[in-house]
């Protein structure tokens, strides 16, 4: 077990050392922070000052090298555009993602399971179609224009959600939480809903086609010929053995939704960690771009631990070496 | 089991009462965050418009952008280099302590040394700051300043003793001013409050709280103002405005902001990089190609269907409350028969090739317009390769004059006509440091002596008529070929009272809620 993580550990520094170095090249290549960080009529004199006290006047080797030797010592820098250390910056915003990854992914499960075990017992069933054509929808539906329908029908016309923003927070911790409050859990629903619906999509089908898979294996029929209950035989004997595709389907997908909530994040004002590096992005902001890359790929490792603790859990054959 | 449910609905009950909105809360849904609330790190709209709410500077503008006394109640200039700035006493900083002579040096000094300074080119004509008397501070500029006041309302003024207590860094989130507001607290990304400043040396504000909510999404800026969840909103999305007009409990404001959009042409070169002329030659050398240029352009037609009416056709380089504008010159309409006419007299009846370089992410609808421009001159003969690329590309080829045709605006800032004749209209030179944004090498000595002479001159009806003969000059060379001032665009509730400012800050001191 020790062993099992040390290694994780290794391997994801080495990744991280990598993913730094082509980040850090292509940033590099793709044009010149100094027109973003002084006004459009700057003179010469002060373009040059600046880049000389950034240090972008250094060739490539040497300003990646300043920067390794800098983050080793546990300093990413501070962000060009905001002025403030990048780790901070990103910090301060990693809740927000968070909580509305997990949030989405919480509701994934809870309504993608049921119903897609729903449609696998009963396939004939009236529920089992509109589940179906509903994910079909959900799958297919761009999340932008999901976002936006919500927002004119709940917020504009019906005046009962918040259409953007945290709301209320409170604090756990010392880390700031929406879904303490009433008004942070109005203002997480739609945002939690539109992230969720295409994983919920995803988890039905995944469900659906592994569990009706199982229920013509032998084992299945053996059960019921001992006489257990259906109930039992679905949710205890078979939900277990079509948990392994769903885990690591799950875990992927919590990873997907952190790195990919920008869109839904964009679209209900939500401050997370999306947002932030877009417009990191957008400005070549290096400390801050470099910076959440670190995080993201943490929190890879640490999700991908996870599944794998699940996975000898689901299934006790499996040993972690 | 009990009396957790207890607490629970205890503490459900004391959010639902605590979150009622505070009475005279005002919220704004803003395109865009401020970066930073250090006012001499980075010189952008939204980052000053937040930042003039939490200091003053010595001087400020009115709603058109007329220069009116701040901090300092009066300024003079015995002689050409010498300014004298008279301090307006019993003026507190929002910790408490007093305003004087000490703190307007050192903000100066600041600005001009601190090494992120993004303000350094405001203060770089001024020689020494000395203090007179602890209300009277005497600024010596290098040579003689015109527009030295102007400059000083960009040097917004800080405390000498909380940026020395809590370093320089610090200021970043932690401001502390003289300003009609305070800040309260700043979650970055979304809100970031301020609450009124009683003790404000013009008296106290009306409204007591605003709230800041970047809400960069534009198809939500518009919901949220329209679900009331917002009182104003800026840079209201053009395709919205139908909607907004037409609902009775809000109001749509526009006014011409300071950005002029233009075409650079290339005048320097015998052989233009990105030009297949028929002849061999630079076409663009020649007067006549550029006014077939300016001819052939549709710009109604542009502003009509592509800025969807959020724009005005341009006169000339600069609008209309830039001073230096000259209010005779008049727009030629769209003429494509002259526009030929004038390229046959050129020698290029049958036109020539030539690549438009443009932005696609930095001016609205910057890649379409680009687009329109190529297919306008497609029907006077001009065949226009359009390469619309980010600005991160886009501005370093420029800076390297690495351009034939370039579409991009400028803004005058301050609103003064030298803004643009030096670093513009004047001849490249990099030891003058003028002609720096110059992408089309244009060059005129006689616009060089003018641009040199508004900027040294003192006196301001001189100062009119010298740029005034410069813009005309430029018009008739076209030098540049402006095509239209951009529009800023506000939405509010009527419940709001409030005028636009030429200079898009939103300045809550002058806003009050009915």
């Amino acid at each position: 077990m020790f062993a099992f993580i040390l290694r994780r550990i290794y391997q994801s520094v080495l990744v991280l050392f990598c993913v730094s170095l082509v980040v850090f090249a292509i940033l590099y290549l793709s044009g010149d922070p100094i027109q973003m960080l002084l006004p459009a009529d700057a003179s010469q004199e002060q373009i040059d000052e600046m880049r000389r006290h950034l240090g972008l006047d250094e060739p490539f080797w040497a300003q990646y090298l300043s920067f390794l030797r800098n983050a080793l010592q546990g300093d990413m820098g501070r962000s060009f555009t905001f002025n403030q250390p990048a780790v901070k910056l990103i910090l301060e915003r990693a809740p927000a993602t968070l909580e509305l990854a997990v949030s989405a992914m919480i509701l994934a499960i809870l309504l993608g399971i049921p119903a897609g075990l729903f449609a696998a017992v009963k396939p004939k069933s009236w529920l089992t179609q509109i589940i179906m054509s509903g994910s079909l929808f959900g799958i297919s539906l761009p999340v932008f224009w999901m976002g936006i329908m919500l927002i004119m029908v709940f917020s504009v016309f019906l005046g009962w959600l918040p259409s953007s923003g945290r709301g209320q927070t409170a604090s756990f911790g010392g880390i700031q939480l929406g879904f303490l409050t009433w008004d942070g859990c109005k203002h997480l629903l739609m945002p939690a809903f539109t992230l969720a619906i295409h994983q919920v999509a995803m988890i039905v089908r995944l469900v659906r086609a592994g569990m009706m898979e199982v229920m013509l294996q032998d084992y299945i029929k053996f059960l019921r010929a001992k006489g257990l209950s259906e109930r039992r035989v679905v949710l205890v004997h078979a939900l277990k053995n079509i948990m392994i595709p769903v885990v690591t389907i799950i875990g992927l997908q919590t990873g997907y939704t952190i790195a990919f909530a920008i869109v839904t994040e964009s679209i209900f004002a939500w401050p997370g960690m999306g947002k932030l590096v877009i417009d990191a992005i957008h400005s070549l902001d290096r400390p801050v771009i470099l910076a959440y890359l670190l995080v993201v790929a943490l929190m890879f490792v640490f999700i991908n631990f996870m599944v794998d603790l699940t996975y000898s859990f689901l299934d006790p054959r499996i040993r972690l070496k | 089991m009990k009396s957790a449910m207890k607490t629970l609905l205890l503490i459900l009950a004391w959010t639902m009462i605590a979150s009622p909105a505070l009475a005279q809360t005002m919220i704004h849904g803003a395109a865009s965050e401020p970066r930073a609330l250090d006012p001499y790190f980075y010189a952008e709209t939204p980052t000053n418009s937040i930042n003039y709410n939490i200091y003053d500077a010595l001087v400020w503008y009115d709603h058109d952008a007329k220069l009116i006394p701040g901090l300092a109640e009066k300024w003079e200039n015995p002689d050409a280099l010498t300014w004298l700035f008279y301090l307006r006493k019993g003026v507190k900083f929002h910790d408490g302590s007093d305003f004087t002579a000490e703190d307007v040096v050192f903000s100066i000094e600041r600005c001009g040394s601190w090494a992120r300074s993004g303000f350094k080119d405001s203060v770089r004509d001024i020689a020494k700051v000395e203090i007179i008397d602890p209300y009277k501070v005497k600024i010596t500029t290098k040579a003689p300043f015109a527009i030295l006041p102007d400059m000083m309302v960009r040097v917004m003024i800080m405390s000498k003793a909380h940026v020395q207590k809590t370093g320089d860094d610090a200021q970043a989130t932690n401001p502390v001013g003289t300003g009609a507001y305070k800040l309260k607290e700043w979650i970055k990304g979304d809100h970031l409050t301020l609450t009124a400043n009683a003790a404000y040396w013009r008296g106290a504000p009306r409204i007591e709280t605003v709230n800041l909510r970047p809400l960069t999404n534009d198809a939500t800026r518009t919901a949220a103002l329209i679900s009331s969840e917002v009182h104003l909103i800026d840079d209201v999305p053009a395709r919205d405005l139908d909607r907004l007009n037409k609902d009775d409990r809000l109001e749509v404001t526009s006014k011409p902001g300071n950005r002029t959009m233009m075409l650079y042409l290339d005048q320097a070169r015998q052989n233009s990089p990105k030009v297949d002329s028929p002849t061999g030659k630079n076409p663009l050398q020649d007067v006549r190609v550029r006014r077939a240029i300016h001819l052939g352009i549709n710009v109604e037609a542009i502003i009509k269907h592509i800025m969807n009416g959020v724009g005005e056709p341009a006169t000339q380089t600069y609008p209309r409350f830039i001073y230096g504008y000259d209010s005779s010159i008049t727009r030629p309409g769209h003429n494509l028969q002259k526009a030929k006419e004038l390229l046959k007299e050129a020698g290029y009846p049958n036109g020539f090739g030539i690549t438009l370089d443009a932005t696609n992410d930095r001016y609205p609808n910057d890649e379409q317009v680009a687009q329109a421009i190529a297919a306008d001159l497609s029907k006077i003969g001009i065949k226009v390769k359009v390469n619309a690329i980010p600005k991160n590309n886009f501005f370093p080829m420029a800076d390297k004059a690495d351009v034939s045709m370039a579409f991009a605006g400028w803004a005058c800032n301050p609103p003064d006509a030298i803004r643009f004749l030096l670093p513009l209209a004047h001849t490249y030179d990099q030891k003058l440091g003028a002609g720096r944004y110059n992408y089309g090498r244009y060059s005129n000595p006689k616009v060089d002596a003018l641009a040199q002479e508004a900027s040294t001159n003192m006196d301001p009806k001189k100062r009119l008529e010298i740029m005034s003969t410069a813009s005309r000059l430029l018009m008739e060379d076209m030098a540049f070929v402006p095509l239209f001032n951009l529009v800023n665009v506000f939405a509010k509730s009527k419940k709001l009272d409030w005028v636009q400012r030429i200079d898009q800050y939103t300045w809550y001191f002058d806003m009050a809620l009915k």
